[in-house]
C-alpha cells in the first residue's frame, strides 16, 4: 500500500515535471495522464458551483477540452510553483465553464430572491473539528449567489470585476455578496462548533 | 474582519483548495468518446494559427492558376500571329527573288487597290485569289506558283516590296485581336472598398481583387478583403438574476474575406454579380448589453404632515459586459452568399465601379444569435 502510494506520488511528480519542461507540445498519452491526474481536482472545483454530479462531470469534460485547446497559451512565471499555478489556471477555466453551464438554466438558478430563510435551511451538526465534508456542507447551504461569489473570490482568486462579468451582476453586488457570505459562514461555524 | 473570522476563512479556503475526488475509472474513455474529434483537432499542429493563411494560400493558388492558364493560351496565339507576320513581312521578300515574277522584264505585279481592306480583316488569302491578281505580261492565263514557295498569306504579294513592314503587320494582328474592343481572355486588377451600416458603427472593408474576362459579358472575379464587421445580436431579453438581465449584444469581427464571384454584364456599363466568399476570422469581440434594476430608498418629508416618508424607486442601469466566449473565431465553414448590381464608368484607362451589395451569411456564420446579414455600397477601381 505504502509502496503503491509512493509509486503514485512519484508518477504524479514525474507528470508535473514533464509538463513543466514543455507543456506546449503534449501527445495523446500525456493528455490522458493529465486528464486522470487532474480530474478529481477539477471535479472538486465543479462541485462548488453545481451540486449535480453528472452536470459536474460534464463541466469537467468541457473544461478539459478548453484546457487542452489553450494549454499553449498557459504561462508560468514561477516555475517553482508550476503545479499550483497550473491548478489555479485549470480551476479558473472550470469555474467559468460551470458558471456558463449554470447560465443555461439561469431562470432556475440565479433568480432566487435574497431572503434570509434560504440561508438557514441546514441541519445543525456538532463537530469537534471542521472537516472538508463540513466545509462543503457549509458552503452548499449558503445562498447560491453568496456561495458563488465566495468561492470565485476566495478560492479561485477572481476579482470582483471578473465575478461581475461571470455572474452578470455588478461589482458592488459582488462585494456585498462576499461580505454577507462571510458573515453567514461565521455564524454557521459558531453554531456548529458550539 | 477579526482574526477569528480570518482564521475561519483561511481554514475553509485551505480545505477547499485541497479538496479532490479520487479518479473514477472509465471517465477518460467517456471523454475520448465524447470529444474524440475535438481532441484530434487539438492535437494537430497549430491549426488555429494557420487558419487564415490557409485561405490566403488557397486564394493565391487560385489566382495564380487562373492567371497562368489564360496567359499561357494567349502566348500561343501570339506566337502563331508572329509567324504569320514573319511570312508576310520578312521572309517573303527573301523568297521572292527566286520566283519567276521577281524578274522585272517578264513579270509584273498588277496594282490591286482593295488589298488593304483584306489586310485588316483576314490573316490569309486563298491561293485562287492570288492567281487572279498575279499575271505575266503577254500571257493571258494566270501563273501557278510552286507549292513550297507560296506563303500562307498573300498580303505582301499585292503590295509593292518594302511598303508593308513588320510593324504594319503587327498592327494588323493587333487590330484582329481587339475587334471592337472585345476584352475576352483578359486579366484586370484593382482595389475595392465597401461600407455598410448594421450598428452605430460602419462596417468597412478594403482589399485587392483580380478579374478575368471570360467573355465580353461574363467575368470571373476573386480577391482578398480585410473586413471589420459589427453585428447586433437578435436575442430576446434573458433574465440572469433577480436584478440583472441581458437585453442584447454586439459582436465585432475582424476577418479576411475571400470571394469568388461571377459577373454578368448584359448591357454596357451595367452588371450583376453573384458569388460566395469564405471568411477567416482573425479577431472577435462579443459584448452583452446588460440591464440591472436596483431598488433605491430615499427619505423625504411630507409637506402636509411634516413626517418623514420613505420613497422607493427602481433605478435602471444599462451597461456593457464583454463576453469571454466567441461565436466564430477559430471556426471553419464561415461563408457568405454575395449578391450585387453595379455600374461601371470609364475614366481614362481606369474603370470606376459603384456597386450596391448584399451579403447573406451561410454555413457557420448562421450560428448563434449574431445577425451578420450585411448590405451596403462597394466602390471598385479596376486598372
Amino acid at each position: 500500500m505504502k509502496a503503491n502510494h509512493r509509486k503514485k506520488l512519484s508518477t504524479d511528480n514525474d507528470l508535473v515535471e514533464v509538463l513543466s519542461r514543455d507543456w506546449h507540445n503534449i501527445g495523446d498519452k500525456l493528455r490522458e495522464r493529465i486528464y486522470k491526474h487532474y480530474w478529481g481536482y477539477l471535479m472538486g472545483v465543479a462541485l462548488r458551483y453545481v451540486s449535480d454530479r453528472d452536470t459536474a462531470g460534464m463541466v469537467v469534460n468541457d473544461s478539459f477540452m478548453k484546457i487542452f485547446s489553450n494549454l499553449k497559451s498557459f504561462q508560468c512565471a514561477d516555475m517553482a510553483n508550476f503545479n499550483k499555478i497550473l491548478k489555479g489556471w485549470m480551476a479558473k477555466i472550470t469555474a467559468r465553464t460551470a458558471l456558463n453551464e449554470l447560465r443555461k438554466y439561469k431562470a432556475n438558478t440565479l433568480q432566487e430572491p435574497l431572503t434570509d430563510e434560504l440561508d438557514w435551511r441546514f441541519p445543525v451538526m456538532l463537530q469537534d473539528n471542521l472537516h472538508v465534508e463540513n466545509v462543503c456542507d457549509l458552503i452548499n447551504n449558503l445562498h447560491p449567489n453568496y456561495r458563488k461569489v465566495f468561492t470565485l473570490y476566495e478560492i479561485e482568486g477572481f476579482s470582483h470585476d471578473e465575478i461581475a462579468e461571470l455572474m452578470g451582476i455588478t461589482a458592488s453586488s459582488s462585494r456585498v455578496y462576499l461580505v454577507r457570505a462571510k458573515e453567514k459562514l461565521k455564524m454557521l461555524y459558531r453554531t456548529l462548533m458550539v | 474582519m477579526d482574526s477569528e473570522e480570518q482564521k475561519l476563512i483561511d481554514e475553509i479556503k485551505d480545505r477547499l483548495h485541497n479538496f479532490e475526488i479520487p479518479y473514477e475509472e472509465g471517465n477518460w474513455e467517456n471523454f475520448q468518446k465524447l470529444y474524440g474529434k475535438g481532441l484530434n483537432e487539438v492535437g494537430r499542429k497549430s491549426g488555429k494559427a494557420l487558419f487564415p493563411w490557409r485561405y490566403v494560400a488557397a486564394a493565391a493558388a487560385l489566382i495564380g492558376a487562373l492567371i497562368y492558364l489564360p496567359w499561357h493560351r494567349s502566348g500561343t496565339d501570339e506566337t502563331r500571329d508572329e509567324r504569320v507576320v514573319g511570312y508576310s513581312g520578312d521572309e517573303q521578300p527573301r523568297e521572292m527573288p527566286d520566283l519567276p515574277m521577281s524578274d522585272d522584264t517578264n513579270v509584273k505585279i498588277e496594282d490591286v487597290p482593295n488589298i488593304g481592306d483584306h489586310r485588316s480583316e483576314k490573316r490569309t488569302v486563298s491561293r485562287s485569289v492570288i492567281n487572279k491578281k498575279v499575271s505575266i505580261a503577254g500571257v493571258s492565263s494566270g501563273i501557278s506558283l510552286p507549292q513550297p514557295l507560296l506563303p500562307p498569306t498573300s498580303v505582301s504579294f499585292e503590295e509593292p516590296a518594302g511598303l508593308l513592314s513588320r510593324n504594319d503587320n503587327a498592327l494588323a494582328v493587333r487590330d484582329q485581336q481587339e475587334p471592337g474592343g472585345s476584352p475576352s481572355g483578359k486579366w484586370r486588377f484593382g482595389v475595392e472598398m465597401n461600407a455598410s451600416f448594421r450598428t452605430d458603427r460602419p462596417n468597412v472593408a478594403a482589399g485587392i481583387l483580380a478579374q478575368f474576362d471570360v467573355s465580353e459579358k461574363v467575368k470571373l472575379s476573386t480577391g482578398l478583403t480585410y473586413s471589420h464587421i459589427s453585428a447586433m445580436h437578435s436575442t430576446h431579453p434573458v433574465q440572469l438574476s433577480y436584478d440583472t438581465r441581458i437585453i442584447g449584444g454586439e459582436s465585432t469581427i475582424k476577418a479576411i474575406d475571400i470571394p469568388l464571384t461571377i459577373v454578368y454584364e448584359p448591357v454596357e456599363r451595367w452588371y450583376a454579380s453573384v458569388g460566395v466568399s469564405a471568411l477567416a476570422v482573425l479577431d472577435e469581440h462579443k459584448i452583452y448589453r446588460m440591464e440591472s434594476e436596483i431598488l433605491r430608498e430615499s427619505a423625504t418629508v411630507d409637506p402636509e404632515s411634516g413626517a418623514s416618508v420613505s420613497v422607493f424607486e427602481v433605478v435602471r442601469n444599462e451597461y456593457n459586459q464583454e463576453s469571454i466566449e466567441t461565436d466564430f473565431k477559430g471556426r471553419s465553414n464561415l461563408r457568405y452568399l454575395n449578391l450585387s448590381i453595379g455600374r461601371k464608368q470609364r475614366v481614362n484607362r481606369t474603370d470606376l465601379l459603384v456597386e450596391p451589395f448584399v451579403k447573406i451569411p451561410m454555413g457557420g456564420l448562421q450560428r448563434g444569435d449574431v445577425n451578420l446579414l450585411n448590405s451596403g455600397v462597394r466602390i471598385k477601381v479596376m486598372f
